[in-house]
């Protein structure tokens, strides 16, 4: 069987002729004949192939005869040809076919049964050597185990070298697996974690929830390729797809008008769906920053505040909440920031609103405890009144330090089980401690001794425990925490108390117990002056039952300027500690001052000699309140960090109460003590050195502060007597400076002379000095610094004459003259030039900017040009130049109340409104009582002409009333119907009108008789109306009203007739009196002829004959006119 | 010293308004006073009038700069905006292109910006439009010309140039001695 290919054929040739042809050679099977053609259909080559049995003999010959012969216009071309391929493929399918058919097993058996016989039994082949080789099968080797393995030859890859791999040389590395039935199966060896339906937990189990949008991300990474290179520049690209597409998502979520470029490969399809999305949610563009990805903004972008001029970061940090991050971990991380910043924010605020409540409450409680104590009076007292004055002290102290030391410690808090465990342990300790207040305390003189201990022991201790929980049980619990606190803060200081009292149970104690203060106040001076507080507290409360609650309103009041005292605070307490020292320090005079008026209080009711003081004593204090803020404030603050500077290890310095000195306080508070029981003369001395330098630093801020001040009060003024002055006022100064150091300085020589005596009573009467002294300094001291803060608040002060634009002026002329009042210069020296002075100043600033002016406007419309766009120049006065980035809203300022959205009170008044609208139109339409008349045709005609007529109408009208109830009647018979009240109502109304009118053309006279006619005759108009309307609408189809219409109708002609008659009448009726008054005189024309209108003037019948014939035509015309109506109802009807 | 001439007047006015548009306008009329352009060896410079009187005592020769100067005059007479002007460009800018953190530097140093380095335009921008260029901490570093639209933008390869550089805040350092 052999295919041959003949070419060269003409394309006249047939399967037919090809097979004749081919026929003598061979039995042809097949004959396919191939035509090619050119686009036009005409055949450019013809050949064909020709499935021949043909044997190769017969083949060559066939070659031979046929090849290039000419055969029906065509030279031959005869060659053998490959297979069809629809034959090749039959041929393979066949081979394929058998090739399953034949199976392969057979060489597996084959090698099965070669192995047998060389003595392998399922490729084991028992005691042989690893490595020998199998007998007659030289790829095959025992390996361990004894097991049969093949020999690989392997290729390696890129090479031409073949590797041998023999496994009889590894088989160290082969391990045989135990056949143990323990085997785990596979699927058992993956674990679950039952993490719930969270969010986290699927994903870690690997279910994910549907996403809506990945097509980008896939077809970016799918499709094409040139986006790897771009996405490989931004690290966050390196991140799985999912990430992406995450962050797209929170991209969308975030900034809906900025659309997200991945990258090139944006579909249309997603760019339009972005696009919807930004219409949809036309949000402002928020930035958004994305590592891989670029933004479009739109135009309203706003650029963070920050923008400009490079504060970048700080802003930034600031803006976090707008700013979206860079990346996540930032974002968290501000996140938790802001979170915490928010959280002790909070805490602060609530802290802060408790201790605001108990200090309220404080005086209260005070109260209570008060009215408890002449009961008690006794021992209890100093404990009752201690604790009380504590929780006094304690919340004036965190009013005042609050901010600084509950922001870093509001997470002190105890337990209730601490509290009952240092109640226990306290317990015995307490005892000691009754027995030694119990006795100390006797009558009030004596309270100040008490106070000693006291002092001590609120300084140490501050609250007993028990008290505490007291506290903590009681229905006061608004303190709790800051007893907490307070007591945190005074634990370790309890044990000194103890000793402390252990040592001085004795008066004298009172004097070691100073000197322990003193060498404490420097680790401690927050809880000394609190401590004194309470001291002050306590004797105002033993002493004076209501000052005390006045006391504690006004340090209430005084939280305000609590801020400034804390710093001073530690001098102050040196300067009341060694109270006869008498330190000269203005800057302590601030606080001291507030300080004495409590005092002041409380000593005027124990001696006389110094209530003198107290009306000065407010005084003053106020006024360094007030000038605490203004300049003492700087004053306090120098000296405080004066004092920082210092080295000299003086607790003191770290003045700022934080809880890093509470820690302090709390660590420290034993051991001074312990120090002081030691070596107390040393710790004395020791203050008092630092006293001295603490005082002598001040002095000299003091000098540099004055020093500043003349040479800048020079600096302003060119004249040369205000030199002299301030340099004579500085003497002043510095003389009274030393004038006041001096005596106090001997003071505190005195004081160290009588502790070393340490006599009780002689420090009895000290102390008493000691506050008078005390009094007194601070008396001078207030003297003085009034007159400073008069002057200064003074300095500051905008006097009145220096006012406006004159009082500027002014100024400027009174400061060349200096400050001699003897040539101060008046208002009166302003205002001979002032107005000239204006006048010049026009003109000036014209001529000046004029020009500028032009170049502006004309540089405006250049610029208009430019852009050709309209510009308007700005009103120069009206608009003020507003930062527009800055712009926020203020709720205090009226203009911005336009931002403000109002929504309830209009809508309250709207409804309010309804209601009126509702109400106003269920109400009917108010009708006005006037009546007017229209008259149309010239009254000199109609009075003209209607004279002669007069006389009949007239009867006719009077006739009128009889008629229509005839009309009535007869109505009744011709329409069988019951008459309407109002046709008949109104009919005589009119008549009644009618007759009484005296002329109804003018218009007004219907008032002449009341309120019946007038409101009758309205009526009968509204009926004209309503029934000519009435004709018209279908629904009246009923036949009783159309006839109770046509008898209106009929009424309301005659109505009519008789109307113009009665104006007829009426105008015949007067035609001579022109002057007609409202009221009737006694001769009155109309008096007279009134009652004749009430008789008959024709006969009756002839008016009834008259009627009657009137009556026919108008019954008939009303009928005609009823039947009409009827029609066009019907009409109406059926169209 | 003088006052622009009409002819550069609007030279320079088309030049600013392709960076800030009309807002030129704010420019010129200014509420917190009356603000100036004066020529000034070429340069125009951008002063108040307070300075501009304070500045008449100062003779030509010796005056080397007053106020802001905000470019010059060729000699060709076109007008070439300078860094300096940026600080009055960048509050009023119509279109903005941030270059990310990675590009800042390459943009100070005078290179164009690149897709790779563009982290946010403003939409709409037309090609050839003037942009200032911010940071993406929004601080100004310098204006430039859109090489591509927004859309274009979105298509070209990260490489590719998409605003070219004009001015940056480096010439300060660069260029010291002729910014004026």
């Amino acid at each position: 069987m052999k295919r041959l290919y003949v070419g060269g054929l003409s394309h006249t040739i047939s399967q037919k002729d090809l097979r004749d042809r081919f026929g003598k050679f061979g039995e042809v099977s097949d004959v396919e004949i191939i035509t090619r053609k050119d686009e036009h259909g005409s055949p450019l080559k013809t050949f064909g192939y020709v499935n021949i049995n043909i044997s190769d003999s017969e083949y060559k010959r066939c070659v031979t005869v046929l090849n290039k012969s000419k055969w029906k216009g065509g030279t031959l071309q005869i060659e053998l040809a490959k297979e069809s391929f629809l034959h090749r493929l039959a041929e393979e399918r066949q081979q394929a076919a058998e090739k399953i058919q034949t199976p392969r097993i057979e060489a597996k058996e084959k090698i099965v049964e070669s192995f047998k016989a060389a003595g392998v039994e399922n490729f084991h082949m028992k005691a042989a050597v690893p490595g020998t080789e199998i007998p007659g099968h030289k790829n095959w080797v025992v390996s361990k185990f004894g097991r049969v393995l093949p020999v690989v030859h392997l290729k390696c890859q890129g090479k031409n070298k073949v590797l041998k791999y023999d496994p009889s040389k590894h088989c160290h590395n082969i391990k045989k697996f135990e056949t143990e039935d323990g085997f785990t199966p596979v699927s058992k060896l993956t674990w679950e974690i039952d993490g719930g339906d969270e969010e986290i937990s699927k994903r870690r189990r690997g279910e994910f929830p549907p996403q809506k949008k990945r097509p980008t991300e896939t077809k970016n990474e799918s499709l094409d390729p040139s986006t790897i290179p771009y996405s490989k520049t931004a690290p966050e690209k390196g991140t799985t797809a999912q990430n992406r597409d995450g962050a797209l998502h929170v991209l969308q979520g975030r900034k809906p008008r900025a659309c997200v470029l991945d990258s090139d490969a944006d579909s249309e399809d997603e760019l339009r769906i972005l696009a919807a999305q930004e219409l949809s949610q036309n949000h402002k563009t928020v930035a958004t920053e994305d590592e891989g990805n670029l933004e479009v903004v739109g135009d309203d972008f706003v650029v963070k505040s920050s923008m400009f001029w490079g504060r970048g970061e700080t802003g930034m940090i600031a803006h976090l909440g707008l700013k979206p991050p860079e990346d996540d971990e930032e974002y968290d991380s501000a996140d938790t920031d802001e979170i915490l910043t928010r959280n002790k924010n909070s805490g602060k605020a609530e802290d802060l609103t408790e201790t605001g409540t108990g200090s309220n409450k404080s005086p209260v409680k005070s109260k209570k405890i008060d009215g408890k104590k002449p009961a008690i009076k006794n021992a209890q007292t100093p404990t009752e009144s201690e604790s009380d004055t504590d929780a006094e002290s304690s919340s004036e102290s965190t009013d005042s330090n609050y901010e600084a030391m509950m922001g870093n410690c509001h997470r002190l808090k105890l337990s209730l089980a601490d509290l009952e465990d240092l109640v226990k342990n306290m317990e015995d300790e307490e005892s000691g401690d009754d027995s030694s207040a119990g006795p100390s305390e006797t009558p009030k003189l004596c309270s100040v001794h008490e106070t000693g201990p006291q002092r001590a022991q609120s300084k140490k201790s501050g609250i007993n425990p028990e008290d505490i929980l007291a506290s903590l049980f009681g229905p006061d619990e608004d303190k709790e925490e800051k007893r907490k606190k307070d007591k945190k803060s005074c634990l370790p200081a309890f044990v000194g108390t103890k000793d402390l009292f252990a040592s001085t149970a004795i008066p004298t104690g009172l004097k070691r117990a100073a000197e322990k203060v003193n060498s404490e106040f420097g680790e401690e001076p927050k809880r000394l002056r609190r401590g004194l507080n309470s001291l002050e507290d306590k004797e105002s409360s033993s002493a004076q039952v209501p000052t005390l609650n006045k006391k504690d309103t006004k340090v209430s009041m005084d939280r305000s300027s609590d801020e400034i005292e804390i710093t001073p605070e530690p001098k102050k307490l040196a300067s009341k500690q060694s109270s006869s020292l008498k330190v000269n320090d203005r800057t302590h005079s601030v606080p001291k001052h507030r300080k004495s008026l409590p005092q002041t209080k409380h000593s005027s009711s124990n001696e006389e000699e110094e209530e003198q003081t107290i009306p000065l004593q407010p005084k003053t204090s106020k006024a360094h309140e007030i000038a605490s803020d203004s300049s003492g404030c700087t004053e306090v603050s120098e000296a405080s960090s004066d004092e920082e500077e210092e080295k000299s290890n003086e607790p003191e310095v770290a003045s700022k109460p934080t809880c890093k000195q509470i820690n302090e306080n709390t660590a420290s508070g034993p051991k001074p003590f312990q120090q002081s029981v030691f070596d107390p003369v040393k710790q004395q001395q020791d203050n008092q050195k630092r006293l001295a330098a603490v005082e002598q630093r001040w002095r000299e801020a003091e000098q540099q502060k004055q020093l500043i001040q003349g040479a800048l009060s020079k600096v302003d003024l060119p004249n040369a007597n205000k030199g002299k002055h301030i340099v004579f006022d500085s003497d002043d100064e510095d003389n009274n400076d030393s004038e006041n150091t001096a005596p106090q300085k001997a003071s505190l020589f005195d004081e160290d002379s009588d502790e070393d005596d340490g006599s009780g009573s002689e420090v009895k009467q000290d102390l008493r000095e000691k506050e008078l002294k005390k009094a007194g300094g601070s008396k001078l001291f207030d003297r003085s610094e009034d007159e400073d803060d008069g002057t200064e608040e003074d300095r500051f002060k905008i006097k009145p004459q220096f006012e406006g634009r004159a009082g500027q002026k002014l100024m400027e002329l009174q400061s060349r003259f200096g400050a001699d009042p003897r040539f101060q210069m008046d208002a009166k020296f302003l205002e001979s030039d002032y107005d000239e002075q204006e006048q010049d100043m026009e003109p000036l600033q014209t001529a000046g900017e004029q020009e500028l002016v032009e170049e502006k406007m004309k540089n405006l419309s250049i610029l208009q040009s430019v852009l050709n766009v309209s510009i308007q120049p700005r009103d120069t006065k009206g608009k003020i130049f507003k930062d527009i980035s800055t712009l926020h809203y203020d709720p205090s300022s009226e203009t911005h109340a336009a931002f403000e959205t109002k929504t309830d009170p209009p809508k309250k008044e709207s409804k309010a409104a309804r209601r009126k609208k509702r109400d106003e139109a269920k109400r009917l339409p108010e009708v006005s009582k006037d009546i007017y008349y229209d008259v149309t045709t010239d009254l000199k005609e109609a009075f003209g002409t209607v004279k002669e007529i007069q006389n009949e109408k007239k009867e006719v009208s009077w006739d009128q009333d009889d008629d229509d109830d005839d009309d009535d009647d007869d109505d009744d018979d011709d329409d069988d119907e019951n008459k309407d009240e109002a046709p008949e109502e109104a009919v005589p109304a009119f008549s009644f009108s009618s007759n009484q009118e005296p002329e109804p053309s003018s218009g007004f006279q219907f008032s002449f008789f009341g309120n019946d006619e007038i409101t009758k005759t309205p009526t009968t108009d509204e009926y004209k109306v309503e029934t000519i309307k009435g004709a018209k609408v279908p629904w009246q189809a009923d036949p009783r009203f159309q006839d109770s219409s046509s008898e209106e109708e009929e009424d309301v002609e005659e109505e009519k007739e008789e109307k113009e008659e009665a104006a007829l009448v009426t105008t015949t009726e007067q035609p001579a009196p022109t002057k007609k008054f409202f009221f009737f005189t006694d001769d009155d024309i109309r008096l007279k002829e009134g009652p004749s209108m009430f008789c008959r003037r024709e006969k009756l019948e002839d008016q009834r004959e008259a009627w009657e014939g009137k009556r026919k035509e108008l019954r008939e015309e009303y009928r005609k006119k009823h039947k009409d109506a009827k029609r066009q109802i019907k009409m109406t009807t059926k169209t | 010293m003088r006052p622009l001439t009409d002819e550069e007047t609007k030279v320079m006015f088309e030049k600013l308004s392709k960076y800030i548009g009309e807002n030129i306008k704010l420019l010129v009329d200014r509420p917190d006073g009356t603000y100036c352009f004066r020529l000034h060896h070429d340069r125009v410079y951008y002063i108040s009038e307070k300075i501009l009187k304070l500045a008449t005592n100062i003779s030509r020769g010796k005056l080397v700069s007053v106020g802001t100067c905000f470019g010059k005059f060729t000699k060709t007479q076109t007008f070439r905006l300078h860094i300096t002007a940026l600080d009055f460009l960048a509050p009023y800018a119509k279109y903005k292109v941030w270059v990310k953190p990675g590009a800042e530097q390459s943009f100070l140093y005078g290179n164009h910006i690149m897709k790779s380095g563009l982290g946010r335009i403003t939409e709409n921008t037309n090609k050839y439009q003037g942009i200032v260029v911010y940071s993406m901490a929004d601080v100004p570093l310098g204006f430039g010309v859109a090489a591509k639209s927004t859309q274009e933008c979105r298509k070209v390869d990260p490489m590719a140039i998409v605003a070219l550089h004009q001015a940056d805040v480096g010439e300060y350092i660069r260029n010291e001695d002729t910014l004026t």
